[in-house]
């Protein structure tokens, strides 16, 4: 049966081995006696990411490939600056990614039944505004964002999965209403969740929810001049927390000018941009870098860390890879099988493109800084799994769209006994005479 | 230098080499698969996808997938070939253009498309379409009938 989706991804499976061999294998004559930790991490990584599209060839054929390749790059990438700055970061990062990947074949298994979703809209709905309510009461402060919660001593950032909750939200409440009265309650909802994050100070997540909220309801409704009304809404909320909230003034502040106060809240990016700007085009090589002096270098600042030891134009490859997942995400999203399906990998997509978004341009000092990870390569194991997540909802979306195309291909195109009736016509014609 | 920095700034341009070799990959491999999606959308989004052949009663009950350019005779190298009919060795053609099958023809004298005769250079084909030629007659169709339906 000839293949939609198949485009031979050996070489692109290749190039991702071969990249983390070589850089496990160049951190192994990192520190002075020769590390067999880093050559031991390497081989899992290869051998997880091998296994991984065996699996996923084998379990969803019509599965977006290439997608998948691009995000084991990025996590590759990730665990080798991880492995760099502390080997114990990139263990427990990769047993995040184990857990990730499972959660992904899980959300692609879901996918195939987009209804469950449909059903559980309302419930997640009023789950995420019941978590999010409570962490402002019950929440741990890090990081000066009060969005951390602890269960049986395992500490994990609700917010995280209250993205992907978002996703389902939006689409089923779009999927039928298109019209503004209509999606009154969504309005609220998505102005409660944003409003409960900028109390817990999580600034960064409050601005993504925002944005996927309106990139969803521009591309489900086409209505410009609401989406230009809740933008202009939405930045006067953004204007009233900068006159309200002092932390919010400061922030802005710190990227007005961060060398004013640099030996104090300017400092983290202050020395982004001074690792960015050491490890010039071409970067200082891999282990020759301080990342180190960087605050959340293995979290938020992983980009400046990616400029400093890869260079410059390495770090406009890794966005290049974002923009093609992006890309794919959306023509996932474009041949998608039901509206709800559509809406649902369009949301993923958005909300991958606007954390990255979010946080290179953070980094860079293009926008102010808001502490969010960097999908698939910043170290967390809520924000992997939740990434990990989106890609699942993705690749059920295609895996699904794929397979019904080549069955709608093959039933109209094909003759229902395998043969055509004019191959053999001559035999035929031998038959009867 | 130590040896390790040099190998390590060599190393960069490898890894450098190796992102952008990457990205070409997926950029080629995702513009051929789009225009395969595509393809195939548009297959799909086609009216007619296989004739079925009516008359003469010899070759009645005959299925025919249409390709993009099918000849249609008497002679063993069309694609819609039936040798004991009157119809010459090349006699008509059914084309794939612009999104659409369509149905064109020298020897206007002896078709008819739905009962019309032929007025047009070519004529668009549709689900149901009726089409005479010589002592030829098959039907346009979307999907092939099962073997049960047919009878």
């Amino acid at each position: 049966m000839h293949r939609l989706r198949h485009a031979r991804c050996a070489a692109a499976l290749r190039a991702v081995l071969f990249f983390t061999a070589a850089a496990f294998l160049l951190l192994s004559f990192c520190t002075e006696s020769f590390d067999a930790g880093a050559l031991l991490l390497g081989a899992i990584v290869s051998g997880v990411i091998l296994l991984s599209c065996c699996l996923l060839s084998w379990l969803a054929p019509h599965a977006d490939k290439l997608l998948i390749l691009t995000i084991f790059f990025l996590c590759a990438l990730g665990m080798v600056v991880q492995y760099r700055i502390e080997p114990e970061t990139a263990a427990r990062q990769l047993m995040m990614l184990g857990i990730g990947l499972a959660a992904m074949l899980l959300m692609m298994a879901l996918m195939r039944r987009p209804r469950i979703f449909r059903v559980l809209s309302i419930p997640m709905a009023l789950l995420s505004l019941g978590i999010l309510g409570a962490l402002i009461f019950v929440g741990k402060e890090s990081g000066g964002a009060k969005n951390w919660i602890s269960v049986g001593g395992i500490l994990f950032q609700p917010s995280e999965f209250v993205k992907v909750a978002l996703v389902f939200v939006l689409a089923d409440a779009m999927t039928e209403r298109t019209h503004v009265r209509d999606l009154v309650p969504l309005f609220l909802f998505v102005g409660a969740v944003a409003a409960l994050l900028v109390l817990q100070r999580d600034l960064g997540a409050a601005m993504l929810m925002a944005g996927t909220f309106l990139m969803v309801f521009i591309v489900a409704t086409s209505n410009i001049g609401a989406t230009l009304a809740a933008l202009l809404t939405g930045g006067a909320g953004a204007y009233a927390s900068y006159l309200l909230f002092d932390h919010v003034r400061a922030r802005i502040a710190i990227w007005q000018d961060p060398w004013a106060t640099y030996s104090t809240s300017g400092y983290q990016i202050a020395q982004g941009l001074m690792a960015i700007a050491s490890g010039g085009l071409w970067g200082l090589g891999l282990g020759q870098g301080s990342p180190k002096m960087i605050p959340a270098y293995h979290t938020d600042y992983i980009f400046a860390v990616i400029c400093e030891e890869f260079g410059i134009v390495f770090g406009v490859g890794v966005i290049a890879l974002y923009l093609l997942i992006v890309v794919r995400g959306v023509l996932i999203a474009l041949h998608a099988e039901d509206r709800f399906s559509m809406l649902a990998a369009f949301g993923a997509t958005a909300m991958l493109a606007v954390q990255t978004f979010v946080i290179i341009g953070g980094v860079i000092k293009l926008i102010p800084l808001t502490g969010i990870t960097m999908p698939f390569v910043s170290y967390g194991g809520s924000s992997m799994i939740a990434c990990m997540l989106f890609a699942g909802i993705l690749e059920g979306v295609a895996a699904k769209s794929g397979a019904s195309l080549e069955d709608a291909l093959a039933r109209e195109t094909q003759p229902s006994n395998g043969k055509e009736d004019g191959a053999d016509y001559e035999a035929d014609e031998e038959e009867r005479a | 230098m130590s040896a390790y920095a040099a190998a390590s700034s060599l190393m960069r341009y490898v890894f450098l080499a190796l992102l952008a070799y990457f990205i070409a990959v997926l950029i080629v491999r995702s513009v051929s698969e789009y225009r395969c999606l595509r393809a195939a959308q548009r297959i799909l989004k086609l009216s007619i996808h296989w004739i079925e052949v009516l008359e003469p009663a010899r070759y009645r009950g005959r299925w025919f997938p249409l390709a993009e350019d099918n000849e249609i005779g008497s002679g063993a190298d069309c694609e819609i070939t039936l040798p004991k009919s009157k119809m010459k060795t090349r006699h008509a053609r059914i084309i794939l253009r612009k999104g659409e099958y369509r149905f064109s023809t020298k020897q206007k004298r002896y078709c008819e498309i739905n009962g019309q005769p032929l007025i047009r250079r070519e004529t668009p084909l549709a689900d149901g379409d009726v089409v005479w030629v010589q002592d030829v007659c098959f039907v346009c169709h979307k999907m092939r009938a099962e073997e049960g339906d047919h009878a």
